[in-house]
């Protein structure tokens, strides 16, 4: 019986993707969380579709030289999924080395000597890797790039190491765009920085957007990230096996099919505009500013606001360099594997109906 | 509204509270939220402070007192204030020994036509736009100038200072109590009044300071948009814009906004008075003229923003 090992399951996309597999193989799944034997009982009524005799969950530290030794038997393990990452754009540099990129090159290790049966091996990585670069971003290796943040710089550090200091392992590497809902019905279980700066703006605390109108916004649901990681985690890289199929996916839609800035802010507001508590603020819609405008008003934030702007605009600001690159991301590798259940997503249709759900919550603070 | 009539806005003058103190001595003093860095990264050095014993009116004779000798043809007074407050000079202790409402109605306006004898002066108050009050009563003068044939010169006051222990900060500013006037006439001198734009938003008359400062970027868009436009000017044409002593960097951010070099954004008495509610304007005028930088015809636009909330913008062009 294969043996499904993934990391960050306590999280958004590593709960998902353990689902997808529980769900759609017979494997069995050892889901390594910081402190499993306390947190089990909480995880299970976050996760209960995680409950399962085929569920082994056990403690990791990434700070540990050795994260993964609380695995039994690590060498029956026939795949890893490894999701786990602090996936905020604020993230301070010391924190992304520690967990990015290092915690990352621990797994890697930990992969290569001690998991002779692997068949795959799935690092799940961000479209961001890019950094600033535009233009087309192909499902390849990406040159080193100047970044908006240490998020993006320290996925691609370890994405790097994986097909360079790695490249035996037999590895697929899965960069997904920002996740602004769970699926198509617009329902969202995390918020992110898309979120927060949505939330500034139905609160009126936020009247200027750094970015061009024009510039594309890249989302997606969480069930289209999952889809991928499992279809992925099931090609066999093992030694005879499928070697030469596609090693890199992007979980992303093209540009065509993606919002801009200028729409999304467009549409955000339509929705507002529908919700009366929104309506009688009368709040105009923001102004669009350039980075340096930006970087005064975000750097300045002490002498702009309270600490409701200022925790708020923290998250917006280190992803706002890239609003005012217009790149696209080909996809032709995910559309290929993924066939007829690639995604056919009007993306209009989702961002709206998950504000709508946004507003009605207050943002998830009513139940 | 483009001007049907020209009016001409002059004699400018200002009167600060009678104590200066530094950002750190404010701070020290318990005067403020915000800690003094905050301040100085705002361009703030220093704040002014009124006596125990000056009231706003005290303020706003002493700025009175500069023109006086220019106040011949005022026929109406317009006095506004920013703290309903600063619009009445009788006692709260005489209302509650006495139960007569005659003692909240002790208007300034009347204290003020009666001291310096304008006997032919009648008088408007004007106590609901906050901070933007003085380029609310430009837009009121140049309305009733544009009405009352008969009418020659107005005088503007605007005169508060802060309740004894109130915190001297709004919005992240440092407050300053102080007074201004200025006379709105037919006479053609010092500046010509091109148009004026206000916009209030009534629903966050109970704004946190988060939310004002949330509100003031696209509002302030708006109102300058509505000025120029009225003026029939793009902002390229403006040489000058005097905004209200109000952290510095909003107008950096403004400035590029609107494609305007910081070097035309005014704000020179900014560390040396802070924001004095609604008088900054004028301080920042008197100090543009004083510079001899003007030129006849050069277009300049006062900004403020306010409580209420408010917005108020006038495009002037210097005679």
């Amino acid at each position: 019986m294969k043996r499904v090992l993934i990391t960050g399951a306590s999280g958004y996309m590593g709960a998902a993707t353990a689902l997808k597999v529980l769900r759609h193989t017979k494997a069995r799944l050892v889901l390594p969380v910081r402190g499993a034997v306390n947190r089990q009982q909480s995880l299970l009524e976050t996760y209960p579709d995680l409950r399962s005799e085929r569920v082994q969950w056990c403690d990791w530290e990434l700070e540990n030289d050795l994260p993964l030794s609380g695995v039994d038997d690590p060498s029956t393990i026939s795949h890893i999924i490894h999701c786990a990452a602090d996936t905020r754009f604020n993230i301070d540099e010391a924190t992304a080395n520690l967990v990015n990129r290092d915690g990352s090159l621990k797994v890697f290790e930990f992969a290569r000597r001690q998991c002779p049966q692997l068949e795959s091996f799935v690092y799940v990585s961000t479209v961001y890797a890019s950094g600033l670069k535009s233009g087309s971003i192909p499902e390849a290796p990406l040159p080193k790039e100047a970044f908006a943040n240490h998020y993006e710089r320290s996925k691609w550090e370890a994405e790097t190491a994986l097909m360079t200091d790695f490249s035996e392992l037999p590895w697929s590497l899965v960069r997904t765009a920002t996740v602004i809902a769970d699926n198509n019905s617009g329902g969202f279980t995390q918020q992110n920085a898309v979120h927060n700066t949505l939330k500034l703006l139905y609160y009126g605390l936020m009247s200027l957007v750094p970015g061009q109108e024009s510039t594309p916004v890249f989302l997606v649901t969480g069930e289209f990230c999952a889809q991928t990681l499992f279809a992925v985690s099931q090609i066999d890289r093992s030694q005879g096996s499928t070697q030469d199929s596609p090693s890199i996916f992007h979980v992303c839609h093209e540009k065509k099919d993606s919002l801009s800035l200028g729409q999304l802010i467009q549409l955000a507001f339509e929705s507002f505009e529908k919700d009366p508590d929104f309506s009688r603020r009368q709040v105009k819609r923001p102004l669009f500013v350039d980075q340096e405008a930006f970087s005064v008003l975000s750097e300045g934030v002490s002498g702009f606001g309270g600490s409701v702007v200022t925790e708020a605009l923290q998250s917006v600001t280190p992803f706002a360099n890239q609003l005012f690159v217009e790149k696209d991301f080909e996809n032709a590798n995910t559309r290929a594997l993924l066939g007829e259940s690639f995604p056919q997503v009007d993306a209009g249709e989702l961002l709206s109906k998950t504000l709508q759900r946004l507003i009605a919550s207050r943002w998830g603070r009513k139940s | 509204m483009t001007t049907s009539q020209n009016v001409y806005i002059d004699n400018l003058s200002y009167s600060l509270g009678d104590e200066v103190h530094s950002v750190e001595s404010a701070v020290a003093l318990g005067r403020t939220l915000t800690g003094a860095e905050a301040f100085t990264d705002a361009g703030f050095r220093q704040h002014w402070v009124a006596g125990v014993n000056t009231t706003a009116y005290d303020l706003a004779k002493q700025s009175v007192t500069q023109i006086a000798d220019r106040l011949q043809d005022t026929g109406t007074i317009i006095y506004s204030t920013c703290l309903t407050l600063n619009g009445n000079l009788g006692r709260q202790t005489d209302f509650e020994s006495t139960r007569d409402v005659k003692h909240h109605l002790e208007y300034p306006g009347s204290h003020l036509q009666a001291d310096f004898e304008l006997k032919q002066a009648n008088v408007v108050g004007l106590n609901q736009q906050a901070c933007t009050s003085v380029l609310g009563s430009m837009r009121v003068a140049h309305a009733l100038l544009n009405t009352e044939e008969e009418l020659q010169q107005i005088l503007c006051v605007s005169a508060d200072r802060f309740p004894e222990n109130a915190l001297y900060e709004q919005a992240y500013n440092l407050i300053s109590d102080g007074a201004c006037a200025f006379t709105v006439s037919r006479k053609e001198s010092g500046f010509r009044l091109l148009s004026t734009a206000a916009l209030t938003n009534g629903a966050m008359c109970r704004a946190s300071d988060d939310e004002s400062v949330g509100h003031y970027f696209s509002y302030t868009n708006q109102v300058i948009v509505d000025c120029l436009k009225k003026a029939k000017i793009s902002p390229k044409e403006i040489q000058w814009v005097v905004p209200q002593n109000t952290n510095r960097k909003a107008w950096i951010i403004l400035s590029r906004i609107f494609g305007l070099p910081m070097e035309r954004i005014f704000l020179e008495s900014l560390p040396e008075v802070a924001h004095i509610i609604s008088s900054d304007n004028i301080v920042n005028l008197k100090k543009l003229t004083d510079t001899g930088k003007l030129q006849s015809g050069d277009k300049i636009l006062l900004t403020m923003a306010g409580y209420g909330l408010n917005w108020q913008a006038v495009l002037l062009e210097r005679v």
